[in-house]
């Protein structure tokens, strides 16, 4: 895409993001220099040098004296691998371990067990909103998504101040718009309020009634029936899922949860096999204009069945080749209104990044990005 | 005869991991999107699925990439896509922990299954032998991740007297107790069922009659003959060990092939999974082969034949 532009402006971005461009040592190549060489050397320019490293198990950190900026405190850091969620909350309550939750960019600490590490008088708990929201993406050319009424009652049906009082005990904020209001170019729209009265109306607008009273509208004798699909393994989908499920029946929509394993289900929505999809609203720096990209502009030849219009890929192709910075607000801001307006996504709530550790830790402070773990303040007491 | 049955165990081994291969080509997903996915934490692009794919010679037709991959699996230079390493290595590392894992659980349950059913046997219908019974269905009823996370709980977190989780011997015991029950259960029963139906033969009459101690009896008499049929089960039951590894060495975060087997499926890693197939069929081979010279052993009359 950047051959045919003549100006990319997330070009830093993209570079700051943590998955997209490693910058490795030339010399940490064989051969040197090569871009198609294989890796044999770690060389890194972090605050921590690799001491040891044994495969699978753990990896042994050392503070780099010759670091250009802050030191950290810790001369040493042991990295641990714990495969398994709940093995990694005993670990921290017997002391095998000293703080979990920061490596992972979300969800190694699973919200449930926040309340009992909370009770826990030597450990303590933080959390951190990365403006990640967990987002159900809508395939709008099935039967009956694509219908924006029918998406628009969705997003009118469901409570979700209340979800994540009673799934996540409040730790999850909720999210009604398709990205992060306060990132950058974020949107300045109102979203979704909860409203099932205004969902009921949408839907017997746009035809479908309860006509045998079993709870369930119809349309020329189909059931109002959508499926959505999990990947096993994203986080808190199941429960969510079944709260959704409870919901729409409220308004009359029918619901079925497919959980599948992830790559089963990576393959069905690449095909386009799907209803609805649960997804992210991505991370910084890569979101917005990432995100945006991967998900609704055509040409990018991602994901061809969630929203695209040839105005929603020229509004993208203006925000991503303006120079001025007021413009390509507007351009964004555009982006939002369509996306919103045509309620191609069900957002649900922003996904926090749980940290945990014992109270011999001081100075542990939530890193710029989700993906990053910063180490700087930290010291054990 | 041993030629004819070490050609049998390659066709079995080769048939095995061809058909693993098949199974997991055949499967929806891709292995460049589960894998990128795994170490970007993101979606990759079709650019870099693309470039993974042709570095692992994943997007030639069927035949050609199972060709390659029986090239480079014989000479030992096949490259496991997931960790980019050598197959063989991933193997050799991880291994020594999975069997020292199924060697202490086998070595737990005999140890304490065969005492337990001989004296349940000889005390039959007593109360030992209701206890011993309760106990044997119990441990065979037990889910083993929910015993691992309970034994965790107990003894790791409020009694403080083991670690949670690395490789060392304090750390083998939770584990193997964790994986060993259900064979102990099960040893528990047929050695009691074996025994019983041992001591009821006219020779344990003649030797107690002969004026032979009471625990030569039991011993040489009776266990001799009733262990074959655990040893049986114990041979049959590997497979169902190898299978109870993964779960535990998730849970207690044991590097072994049973973990890294269960991702590289969920990982779609068709040559790996390929390869560690045939490895493990070895291993059964090998395993087969014990049980049948064990027999020998015990059972004179398997020699004449």
């Amino acid at each position: 895409m950047a051959s045919t532009l003549e100006y990319y402006y997330p070009f830093l971005l993209d570079l700051a993001s943590e998955f997209r461009s490693k910058i490795v040592s030339p010399s940490a190549v064989e051969p040197a220099w090569s871009t198609s060489g294989e890796l044999v050397k770690y060389i890194g320019t972090g605050q921590f040098k690799l001491a040891e490293y044994v495969k699978d198990q753990y990896a042994v950190l050392e503070r780099n004296d010759e670091y250009w900026g802050e030191k950290p405190k810790l001369e040493k850091v042991v990295w641990k691998a714990i495969p398994d969620a709940h093995a990694l909350v005993m670990a921290l309550k017997t002391g095998d371990v000293d703080i979990i939750g920061a490596p992972e960019h979300h969800s190694a600490v699973p919200y449930e067990e926040v309340p009992k590490l909370q009770a826990d008088e030597d450990i303590e708990v933080s959390w951190q909103s990365y403006g990640r929201f967990q987002v159900i993406r809508f395939n709008c050319y099935v039967e009956p998504l694509d219908d924006v009424r029918v998406r628009k009652a969705i997003n009118y049906a469901v409570d979700r101040g209340t979800m994540v009082k009673e799934l996540f005990a409040g730790i999850a904020e909720p999210a009604n718009l398709p990205m992060c209001s306060w990132f950058k170019y974020g949107p300045i729209i109102e979203g979704y309020e909860y409203n099932p009265e205004k969902a009921k109306v949408l839907l017997e607008e746009a035809g479908w009634i309860d006509s045998d009273g079993d709870g369930i509208r119809e349309k020329d004798g189909k059931e109002l029936e959508v499926e959505l699909l999990i990947p096993q393994g994203e986080a808190n989908a199941d429960v969510v899922a079944v709260y959704l499920q409870s919901e729409l029946k409220k308004v009359g929509i029918k619901l079925n949860i497919v959980s599948m394993e992830s790559s089963a289900a990576s393959e069905k929505r690449k095909k386009g096999d799907f209803m609805m999809y649960v997804h992210h609203s991505g991370c910084i720096p890569w979101a917005p204009q990432g995100i945006l990209w991967q998900n609704h502009y055509t040409k990018a030849e991602g994901y061809y069945k969630h929203f695209h219009t040839d105005e929603l890929d020229e509004l993208i192709e203006n925000v991503y080749t303006t120079r001025d910075d007021a413009k390509r607000d507007e351009y964004y801001q555009q982006v939002w209104k369509t996306l919103n307006d045509e309620a191609a996504q069900l957002p649900l709530y922003d996904i926090v990044k749980v940290v945990a550790y014992r109270d011999c830790v001081k100075g542990y402070n939530h890193a710029a990005t989700m993906y990053k773990m910063d180490l700087t303040s930290v010291e054990i007491v | 005869m041993i030629i004819k049955r070490l050609a049998t165990a390659l066709l079995v081994m080769f048939f095995a991991s061809f058909l693993s291969f098949s199974l997991l080509y055949l499967a929806p997903g891709n292995v460049a999107e589960a894998v990128l996915k795994e170490q970007l934490g993101f979606e990759p692009t079709e650019d870099e699925i693309v470039a993974f794919m042709t570095r692992y010679k994943l997007d030639k037709p069927f035949f050609i990439q199972y060709y390659i991959w029986l090239r480079l699996f014989v000479t030992g230079k096949l490259i496991c896509p997931q960790t980019g390493e050598s197959v063989t290595g991933e193997f050799l590392y991880r291994f020594p922990v999975t069997l020292s894992l199924a060697f202490s659980a086998v070595a737990f349950a005999a140890c304490f299954g065969i005492p337990l059913g001989i004296v349940s046997a000889i005390r039959r219908n007593s109360i030992i032998d209701s206890i011993c019974r309760v106990i044997a269905s119990v441990g065979v009823s037990i889910p083993s991740f929910w015993l691992a996370l309970l034994l965790i709980l107990f003894f790791c977190v409020k009694l403080r007297i083991l670690p949670v989780f690395g490789l060392g011997l304090k750390n083998l015991i939770l584990p193997t107790i964790a994986l060993g029950l259900h064979l102990f259960a099960s040893i528990t029963r047929v050695t009691r069922g074996s025994m019983l139906e041992v001591l009821s033969q006219h020779y344990i009459l003649v030797s107690r009659a002969k004026g032979l101690p009471e625990k030569m009896v039991i011993l040489r008499h009776g266990l001799r003959n009733a262990v074959i049929p655990v040893i049986t089960l114990i041979g049959l039951q590997f497979g169902h060990l190898l299978g109870g590894t993964v779960i535990i060495e998730s849970i207690f975060s044991l590097p072994g092939i049973g973990k890294f087997l269960m991702d590289s499926i969920f990982a779609r890693d068709y040559i790996a999974v390929s390869a560690f197939v045939m490895f493990i069929a070895f291993l059964f081979v090998i395993v087969n082969l014990i049980v049948d010279v064990l027999y020998t052993i015990l059972d004179p009359r398997v020699r004449v034949e």
